[in-house]
């Protein structure tokens, strides 16, 4: 366990693939991680300053990545090194019109070593029921040798941070 | 075939029946992308929350070198803007696309064939718009999938394929939300012959093979420019492993590119 500062190499993404395995996916880049709020300007015309209440907030998520063909496999254990599936072979089938269902996605910040449960953050929803709540793949995008996706929440589902990982 | 990651100079792209290979660049972005609609439920919901609407899939821009030579040249197979085209967008892993690779395709509406200059090079820019609307898309649920047979040359002297088949990616033994099947024959001598899809459930040898449904062409000719599109209904069961087959009519030698796209 380390606190403090880090860098990507440490961070791990994780989403289901169509039949619940999680999955660790290649990615070179990712959208503001958390929670960004919509704000209400409230401001009078007699206030001194402009003021503001938060409204909503959003948490999509956004990805890049290495096009990659490589079989699903298992992610790895909490203080491993991460074991990546295949792009392609995760994000294809859930792009289906047919499959609509949302899941689990979760984004692990390792403190400058492999990301350990009980003390490095994470953030997401691991707790997806797999029909109502959860992350939803709106996007998949081929260009090249990089793919992109979007995902964004359901409604009714809450992701949070914490230090536990998809079970 | 090779899993892993790969590059754009193994990609090849094959339109209405023909290979445009030779004088593609560039084509893509290759994508899926749905409209979300905004259903936060404000008074009770803690967080903004989307479902998925209606999805755009498109094949992008073809981007190739002009040429103008007579039947065979870019501006001969593509030239005519204002119709929908059957593409097919096959991706080799570190090598030329081979058997089980995957691949993007489905009937999109070519909107322009433009000549534009790059660096002092005539090119073209061929922009497709999305899915054609000349027939119901409902039954094309994903516009990825396995290329079966990759481009190569059959003759009636090795009639059948007797080899095993390409596993689903997801390893589950059957999905039941059909797909389609796609064909592009790129050459030939001009006979009869049906293209089609056999699946089966483990063990993955030639016996446990049968034909898949309604994902055939039918009796087509072995000629270049000849392609086709063909659903199996959203319902349909598709068993665990695919390959392509091919039943010779009164041809004897055809060149094509077949793909089947399962729907999860």
């Amino acid at each position: 366990m380390a606190t403090g500062r880090t860098t990507t190499k440490w961070i791990r993404f994780c989403v289901d693939a169509v039949g619940g395995v999680s999955a660790e996916i290649p990615i070179d880049s990712i959208s503001p991680v958390g929670f960004t709020y919509d704000e209400t300007e409230l401001t009078a015309w007699q206030d001194a300053v402009k003021g503001y209440l938060t409204n909503h907030p959003d948490a999509p998520i956004d990805i890049t990545g290495p096009f990659d063909t490589s079989g699903i496999v298992a992610r790895a254990a909490s203080a491993n090194a991460p074991a990546l599936s295949g792009s392609h072979t995760v994000l294809a089938p859930k792009s289906a019109v047919t499959n609509s269902l949302p899941g689990n996605l979760w984004i692990g910040f390792g403190i400058r070593g492999y990301w350990t449960a009980a003390t490095d953050p994470a953030f997401g929803v691991i707790d997806s029921d797999d029909v109502k709540y959860g992350y939803i793949l709106t996007k998949y995008v081929v260009e090249g040798e990089k793919y992109s996706a979007r995902c964004v929440l359901t409604p009714g589902t809450v992701p949070g941070w914490g230090t536990a990982i998809i079970p | 075939m090779a899993t892993g990651r790969t590059k754009r100079k193994f990609w090849r792209c094959y339109v209405d029946g023909y290979d445009l290979s030779g004088f593609g660049r560039t084509i893509g972005p290759l994508a899926i992308e749905y409209d979300e609609a905004d259903l936060t439920a404000y008074m009770s919901d803690s967080v903004k929350g989307y479902l998925r609407n209606t999805a755009m899939v498109n094949v992008g821009t073809y981007n190739g070198v002009f040429d103008n030579t007579v039947t065979t040249g870019l501006y001969a197979l593509a030239g005519a803007s204002g119709v929908p085209r059957n593409v097919l967008v096959a991706i080799g892993g570190r090598a030329a696309p081979a058997d089980g690779d995957p691949c993007f395709g489905g009937t999109f509406n070519q909107v322009g064939f433009h000549n534009v200059d790059d660096g002092g090079a005539v090119t073209v820019n061929i922009p497709y718009s999305g899915w054609a609307g000349t027939a119901s898309s409902a039954a094309y649920n994903i516009p990825w999938g396995t290329l079966l047979h990759a481009n190569a040359q059959r003759l009636v002297a090795d009639p059948v394929n007797d080899q095993p088949g390409y596993d689903n990616p997801l390893g589950v033994v059957s999905t039941a939300k059909g797909g389609y099947f796609m064909y592009e024959v790129l050459d030939g001598d001009g006979g009869d012959v049906t293209l089609f899809v056999e699946d089966a459930a483990a063990p993955n040898v030639d016996g446990s093979f049968a034909p898949l449904g309604d994902a055939t062409s039918g009796l087509i000719l072995a000629d270049p420019g000849v392609s086709g599109i063909v659903a199996i209904g959203t319902g349909a069961t598709v068993r665990r492993y695919l390959r392509w087959q091919i039943a010779f009519g009164t041809s004897v030698d055809v060149t094509f590119v077949s793909a089947f796209m399962r729907a999860y």
